[in-house]
């Protein structure tokens, strides 16, 4: 990929309002959507994207110009643009209005219907294939796991897709050569861009390379501690409940989070507990805390600033 | 493989608020299928609305302009539609007759 800087022909020390300002630019000259009879923009317009993707984040920015990513870390995919389904059976839907006047970019049309007939021959070179977006939903487990999947493309051919660990939902994942096949002798087949959906758990919840969750234990298990199970992304395992553990509390299940990329060190679980009180307390209970309560007075501080207090467990 | 969206998908995907899509439909600025109670996005309907979320949030596009933008984009897309119905109506005909036509509509300059 070529440098994000010459993409978007700007300094090496423009600043952000200018590069938002150059993109605006660019991206409304070349968004494809926005300019339904030309073709060949899709390229340039996802360079400038992605040139902008990497430049408008600062962090990413900082990291580019001190040389540890290159210019390939923003990927974009180019995923449905509407213009491929407004021009495509059913897309009538959202059409609008009789009569035509421009013939512009219908250069296509015509040269598929009229082959030779535009005064020469058209060029018979040969052409890369098409990039093509797909969508997937992938589940919590197998997204934070990794998975291999099938998935099966509208023209009847399968892909298996490698779901790479700690996939988040939205990501978009390159298969190279998997899109449509090259015109003419030799020429490459393009890109599948996969877009990857990951709906939430009802369990687990991931924040960063770390994975939450809540677990409710008994009032003995509160009071007195105890070993309990709790489910992780890699199957149940044993959790120490210190005794004395109230609602709210947050345990810490060291590397039971989110598998790391490349050898990023892998995240951890966070396990709040939610203390369950019996649904109906039984006479001896009942008995037992009125007397308690009689005798003893517990110091307790009602409200509180809303702070996660992160111990680990196990 | 691409099951369709309700609201609530639409807005994760593209990050924004699921009242920002109801204000959408509410414009008419998308129009996706009904079932029941709950709105169907299907895959045209969801590369829509990435346009308009990409016009709004990337291109700065006013939002009382949106409606004119999606406005001629659907009519240049009615008119290639019908274009290219005619053009392959016109395949049909003799390769003279094509090519008469063609020629006079000046599409081609010689033959």
């Amino acid at each position: 990929m070529r440098d994000p800087y010459e993409v978007l022909g700007i300094a090496r020390d423009a600043k952000p309002d200018d590069i938002k300002r150059v993109y605006r630019k660019l991206a409304k000259e070349l968004h494809p959507d926005l300019n339904p009879g030309k073709s060949g923009l899709e390229a340039r317009f996802k360079e400038v994207t992605a040139a902008y993707e990497l430049l408008s984040d600062p962090a990413k920015r900082a990291r580019f110009d001190k040389g540890e990513i290159d210019a390939s870390g923003a990927e974009v995919p180019p995923r449905g643009f509407y213009r491929s389904y407004a021009g495509a059976p059913g897309g009538e839907r959202y059409a609008e209005g009789p009569g035509f006047e421009s013939f512009d970019g219908l250069d296509d049309v015509l040269a598929d219907l009229f082959g030779g007939m535009r005064g020469g021959p058209r060029q018979a070179g040969s052409r890369r294939g098409r990039d093509t977006a797909y969508e997937m939903t992938v589940d919590f487990v197998e997204a934070v796991k990794g998975a291999r999947k099938r998935i099966t493309l509208p023209d009847g051919r399968t892909l298996d897709v490698d779901i790479p660990p700690g996939t988040r939902d939205g990501q978009t994942l390159r298969l190279a050569g998997q899109g449509g096949s090259g015109r003419g002798g030799g020429a490459p087949a393009g890109d599948a861009y996969i877009t990857i959906h990951v709906p939430d758990h009802p369990v687990f919840e991931r924040r960063g390379s770390d994975i939450h969750m809540e677990l409710w234990i008994t009032l003995a298990e509160a009071v007195l501690g105890g070993r309990v199970e709790v489910p992780t992304i890699d199957g149940p395992v044993t959790l120490t409940v210190p005794r004395g553990s109230s609602t709210g509390r947050t345990l810490r299940l060291k590397g039971k989070g989110v598998p790391g990329r490349k050898g990023a060190q892998r995240g951890d679980q966070y396990v709040t507990l939610k203390v369950a009180v019996p649904d109906s307390p039984d006479e001896e209970l009942a008995t037992f805390l009125e007397g308690w309560r009689q005798r003893h007075r517990q110091a307790i501080v009602r409200t509180r600033p809303r702070e996660k207090s992160q111990e680990t467990g196990r | 493989m691409t099951a369709t969206l309700g609201v609530e998908d639409l807005a994760r995907l593209l990050g924004l608020k699921p009242e920002v899509v109801e204000g959408w439909l509410a414009e008419g600025w998308v129009r996706p299928a009904r079932e029941g109670a709950a709105w169907r996005f299907d895959e045209m309907d969801v590369a829509r609305a990435r346009l308009i979320a990409e016009m709004l949030r990337d291109l700065a596009v006013p939002p009382d302009s949106v409606s004119m933008m999606l406005s001629l984009l659907d009519q240049a897309h009615g008119m290639r539609r019908q274009l290219r119905q005619l053009l392959e109506a016109l395949a049909e005909q003799p390769p003279e007759v094509c090519r008469s036509v063609l020629r006079r509509a000046r599409l081609i300059e010689r033959e």
